[in-house]
């Protein structure tokens, strides 16, 4: 407990939310399971806060609050032990993952260095209930929690199409890692972006005619959202 | 009559939880120490290895009674 950064330099610090049925110590492993599929160097993560949510007889709701901190490393050593930078990248997309067009793009990022992908399918069903939501004037993130049966089968497909992309991002060289995150996009950014740092967000959609998210002008929500570099790619 | 209290602070920790956590600094402090009565928990943290949870941690704060020499 003490040893929280000696000797370590820390970039950055945040705070995130679990909620468990059983017990906090569920819901705290709800909260390193979801930040560890962005973050890669958590060694420690600190209680802030627990509480009960009584929701009815028998019917509780743990919550806990940990507070993560880690660096933001961009060297990375390769199996022949030579150290390089890499470039980060965050790919937001759902029905368009696996078009020709995205995959251009990112081969044309990843001719410019080595290179990372994490992608977001914007697709989970909502976490429990209003209440578990994140307080966005805190700044608290809500970690995804229970799927709930409803959007189950969107859900699932969209990990299939992440899966999919996965190995086309495999075969392009590009180290890469994703997530079924929140179904509001902007909300799936926002949650990614708190935990992890990239250099540039790739939006892919449908043409406007089509596009969901295009209706919600979710290109320019995110470049008002953040000072990331956003590109956006329509694909028929 | 008054009364001096050493205070002293532990962390346990264990695989399963942090009630357990506590148990053990507990039971370690139990083996030296006389008269335990209150044990306070002051910070509680867990051990990240390999993207999972590998320890739960409990930080407890320990007063007993200070047993002068008479």
């Amino acid at each position: 407990m003490a040893e929280h950064g000696t000797g370590v330099r820390v970039d950055k610090v945040i705070r995130l939310v679990g909620a468990s049925p059983t017990s906090w110590e569920d819901a705290a492993r709800v909260v390193v399971a979801d930040a560890s599929k962005t973050i890669r160097e958590l060694t420690v993560a600190r209680v802030i806060d627990l509480d009960v949510r009584i929701l009815g007889d028998d019917d509780r709701l743990y919550r806990v609050m940990l507070e993560l901190a880690f660096r933001v490393d961009r060297s990375r050593t390769t199996p022949t032990g030579h150290q390089i930078q890499v470039h980060r990248y965050l790919v937001v997309g759902n029905a368009t993952l696996t078009s020709t067009e995205l995959e251009r793009v990112v081969t044309a990022r990843r001719l410019r260095g080595p290179a990372e992908v994490h992608v977001v399918v914007p697709a989970a069903a909502e976490p429990l209930g209003p209440l578990l939501l994140g307080d966005p004037s805190s700044g608290f993130v809500m970690a995804e929690a229970q799927l709930q049966e409803a959007s189950r089968a969107a859900s699932l497909e969209a990990a299939d199409r992440l899966e999919a992309f996965l190995h086309v991002l495999e075969r392009l060289d590009v180290s890469a890692t994703g997530e079924v995150g929140p179904s509001h996009p902007v909300h799936a950014v926002e949650q990614v972006l708190a935990r992890g740092d990239f250099d540039e967000i790739i939006v892919s959609t449908l043409p406007s005619s089509l596009s969901r998210w295009l209706r919600l002008d979710l290109p320019t929500r995110l470049r008002r959202a953040t000072t990331i570099p956003v590109t956006h790619i329509e694909t028929e | 009559m008054s009364s001096v209290y050493n205070v002293i602070e532990l962390i346990g920790t264990s695989t399963d939880s942090w009630e357990q956590a506590a148990n053990n600094a507990i039971k370690e402090a139990a083996m030296t120490l006389r008269d335990l009565r209150v044990a306070e928990v002051v910070e509680q943290d867990v051990v990240i290895e390999n993207g999972a949870i590998s320890l739960f941690r409990t930080k407890v704060r320990l007063s007993f009674k200070h047993e002068a020499a008479d």
